[in-house]
């Protein structure tokens, strides 16, 4: 099987399980609702569609004038739900029309757009900084192996690794916030009260920013290096007894460069994997931290949606998360196929 | 064969105690399912209804004992014995004032105006700090003797009479207004209506176990002093260290024919007041406090520790039980078409987006710990099926498979008799992953509100600390019990995996 053939039928097999679970989204926020209110959604215009309440609502406000139409038009409320509107809806995900904001009556889009910069700023360095603090402490860990450091950083990790970000933060904002406050009067991270905000950028509203994100920071390194310790050391003590790493310390190359430059190479494609899965909770993978620090990014603002039930909203944070996830995730493959050309040419995984 | 599951999990316990990490993660696991076993025995509350135990955010009984030994605890007392201070009368009125068996029966009779003032002769010393609240539940009823109508007041006071005679300053703003100290209102049939003008009221009353808890800030015209609204009249007026407190009853009648306004045509009027029972909230209680609404930490923690385990396992066995399913057939099939399905099945949950379906399903199904349970085991079970599968592909080339193949035996007798048994470790160490996760997602549910209100875990201890001001108030033994419980639950079963690591993954034995 060559590479073409591969991607092909990798690339295919991800766009039936995307489609599969956008029409399950479809099902879950549109057709369930209306059965578990004893609707019939095989006729328009149901009474009991609570998308279509919210429309007839808001349908008694002047202001609301063309928008109702807009919405109708976009999301063809008029027609019943199964098959009409659910071919539409499925044209609009491929079109990334995602439609108005019931609640704001902003496009979607846009007001993803605003948001996207606080949760990049979260999430980002989330990702990035606990692989750098993972990998040097794996490595230190490997290098010792058996030896105290590496029980000690061992433990370390298992710690880290069963701790969610939002247990460590809050553990945060009463050991680092609030008590040294409350006991020696010295201020050190900010409760999450006054929430910081983008509109004026200046040097003192981006310094509070950075330093009110700082217990967030800190709680998703400690959160995360763990298990990105932990991955490093046992894929380095695994690949320890190889033919190549011999070879190596034959040749006289000092342990540390027997670490950096011959291991870490082949440790490529499990990394890749690892990355894939994470990348794509840029969207939604620090909900709860999000909603805990009253952040106001993408996920904050897709948890009030779900609390107000603004359909479009709700409907474009899951379907674009798993657009992301399945899209990252066949880039994974594509780059392990071409760093490993055992995948392609074997049995699947 | 058959034998092989039994043997398997008695391998996999004494691989377990094998190790000290094994071991420690059993012992933590063992503790926190015996304390949710025993947790109805040993506690008294129930850990969602039951509040007002003690005041709200009141200290742990030990920490206080160091702390400041002198903050008040629980005190529950009685009134029930009375004595008349003082009777004044007008005109052909007769007062009789009986006490019997603790219930006060005030009897006026005639035409006339009387005021009798009775005081309980049970006064209470009160040996700690002041506290901040307490509640008095009374009843009252009265009755004319005749059906017809009188007039009278009835005026109900928590007194100290260790303190009566002194005042309090208080300013308030530039104002600074001198307060009457030693007694308090709690009830006055006249006073508490905002539009009253005349002091006596004609109301029929029979009022069974009213409660009222202090302080009750409500606009009394009656008392001769106005309290500001951040004076907390219990701890600034009634409560002192090594003072006493006691019940005072003012009750007047007036009743005068002649009077064109107050018109009255009874003979006599009776007032009856049950015993009065009276509780100081305790600023120390118990184990592990109370939360903001009073309600005891220790017995939610003790059922949270139960919910914990029962949810954990309960998830953790049906994820495995769906995953072993679809991923066996899946494996036991592998390259067929069935397996390409149950793959495709298997990638289409594993990709759907968790935390955000399961706040969608909580915002169509409601907040159900049902409706939760089914959300997360549907959504969790792809990684046990997907690891399965890659075991049973591996199994299914085996000799014993074949062998087992070539003689006849149906898939499902091969399934359950030759593939599953040598599956058990593998199982047994997704279940012990599977549960910390599964935990620390009831928790995660909780902590965003979207939980199920009534049942009682550590989430929802949790939410109520983090969004109810535990962080502000510095209430550690609040929020500190369910991060500890989670946590080192969580570590339990993370030492136990470790432990089981060898058996599923042999490479790593060879190397430490």
């Amino acid at each position: 099987m060559g590479l073409a053939t591969y991607v092909i039928s990798r690339g295919l097999s991800m766009l039936a399980v995307f489609i599969v679970s956008v029409a399950l989204f479809f099902v879950l926020l549109r057709v369930v609702p209306i059965v578990l209110f004893g609707g019939n959604p095989f006729e328009p215009n149901q009474l009991q569609d609570p998308v279509l309440a919210a429309l007839r609502r808001s349908q008694e406000d002047p202001r609301f004038g063309g928008w109702i139409e807009q919405t109708a038009k976009t999301f063809g409320l008029h027609l019943p739900v199964l098959p009409h509107q659910f071919l539409i809806y499925l044209k609009n995900v491929f079109t990334f029309d995602f439609g108005i904001s019931m609640y704001s009556m902003r496009p979607v889009a846009q007001e993803i757009l605003i948001r996207l910069p606080y949760t990049l700023a979260l999430y980002v360095f989330a990702v990035i900084v606990p692989i750098f603090v993972g990998y040097y402490l794996g490595i230190l860990s490997a290098k010792y192996r058996g030896k105290f450091m590496d029980t000690f950083l061992t433990i370390a990790s298992i710690i880290s690794f069963i701790l969610p970000p939002w247990l460590i933060a809050i553990l945060v904002y009463y050991f680092l916030a609030y008590m040294p406050k409350a006991a020696w009067g010295v201020t050190i991270f900010p409760l999450p009260v006054r929430t910081p905000s983008l509109l004026e950028p200046s040097w003192e509203s981006f310094k509070y920013w950075l330093w009110y994100l700082s217990p967030l920071y800190l709680s998703f390194v400690l959160a995360l290096f763990g298990s990105w310790s932990y991955f490093f050391r046992q894929l380095i003590v695994s690949e320890l007894d190889r033919d190549y790493v011999y070879t190596a310390r034959a040749k006289g190359i000092p342990e540390n460069l027997v670490l950096r430059k011959e291991i870490t190479p082949n440790l490529k494609p499990p990394i890749i994997t690892r990355l894939a899965y994470t990348i794509p909770g840029i969207f939604g993978g620090s909900i709860i931290l999000e909603i805990l620090a009253s952040w106001p990014g993408v996920a904050y603002y897709s948890y009030q949606a779900f609390l107000n039930f603004d359909y479009t909203v709700i409907t474009a944070f899951l379907v674009i998360g798993s657009m992301l996830l399945v899209i990252s995730l066949f880039i994974a493959d594509l780059l392990i196929a071409i760093l490993d050309p055992r995948v392609r040419i074997g049995e699947r995984r | 064969m058959a034998a092989r599951a039994p043997r398997a999990v008695s391998e996999i316990f004494t691989t377990i105690l094998r190790y000290k990490a094994g071991v420690a993660g059993l012992a933590i696991v063992l503790f926190y399912v015996v304390l949710g076993v025993i947790g109805p025995m040993v506690t008294k509350y129930d850990p969602v209804a039951a509040v007002g135990i003690a005041d709200n955010v009141a200290l742990p009984e030990w920490y206080a004992q160091i702390v400041d030994p002198k903050l008040p605890r629980n005190m529950e007392l009685y009134f029930s014995s009375w004595r008349v201070v003082s009777e004044s009368r007008e005109g052909d009125v007769r007062v009789n004032v009986m006490s019997d068996g603790g219930r006060l029966v005030i009897l006026f009779s005639g035409t006339g105006a009387s005021n009798v003032s009775i005081e309980s002769t049970d006064l209470y010393p009160y040996p700690y700090k002041p506290a901040k609240s307490m509640l008095i539940t009374y009843s009252i009823s009265v009755s004319t003797v005749d059906n017809k109508t009188a007039w009278y007041n009835l005026q109900m006071f928590v007194v100290n009479p260790d303190l009566m005679g002194r005042n309090k300053t208080i300013k308030q703003g530039d104002v600074t207004i001198n307060v009457p100290m030693g007694y308090y209102a709690f009830y006055d049939e006249v006073g508490f209506r905002v539009a009253a003008f005349t002091p006596y009221s004609k109301d029929i009353k029979n009022i069974a176990n009213q409660s009222i808890r202090l302080p009750y800030y409500i606009y009394n015209p009656r008392q001769d002093y106005r309290l500001p609204e951040f004076v907390n009249p219990v701890s600034e007026l009634l409560l002192d260290e090594n003072t006493r407190v006691g019940i005072k009853i003012n009750a007047s009648y007036y009743c005068n024919p002649n009077d064109f306004i107050m018109r009255c045509d009874s003979q006599g009027l009776r007032i009856v007041i049950e015993p009065i029972y009276m509780k100081i909230y305790g600023l120390a209680f118990g184990l592990l406090g109370t939360n903001y609404l009073g309600a005891d930490v220790m017995s939610q923690f003790i059922y949270g520790s139960r919910s914990a385990i029962m949810f954990g396992f309960g998830v953790a066995a049906a994820i495995v039980a769906i995953g072993l399913l679809l991923g066996v057939i899946a494996g036991y099939h592998g390259g067929r078409r069935i397996d390409t399905l149950l793959t495709f099945l298997t990638d289409v949950v594993y990709f759907l987006p968790a935390l955000p379906l399961i706040l969608a399903v909580g915002i169509i199904f409601g907040r159900n710990i049902y409706a939760i349970f089914a959300i997360v085991v549907l959504l969790s079970w792809p990684g046990t099926a997907r690891l399965t599968r890659s075991w049973t592909l591996a199994l299914r080339n085996e000799q014993y498979v074949e062998a087992a193949q070539a003689l006849g035996a149906s898939t499902r007798r091969i399934i359950t008799k030759h593939i599953i048994p040598h599956l058990t470790p593998l199982l047994v160490y997704l279940v012990v992953l599977d549960v910390p996760s599964a935990i620390f997602v009831e928790v995660a549910i909780q902590l965003l509100g979207f939980g199920d209100p009534g049942f009682p875990s550590w989430g929802k201890m949790l939410n109520e600390a983090y969004y109810g001001g535990a962080i502000t108030s510095g209430a550690w033994w609040w929020i500190m019990p369910p991060i500890i419980g989670v946590t080192t639950l969580a570590l339990g079963f993370a030492l136990i995996g470790k432990a089981l690591d060898e058996i599923v993954n042999p490479r790593l034995r060879r190397r430490t």
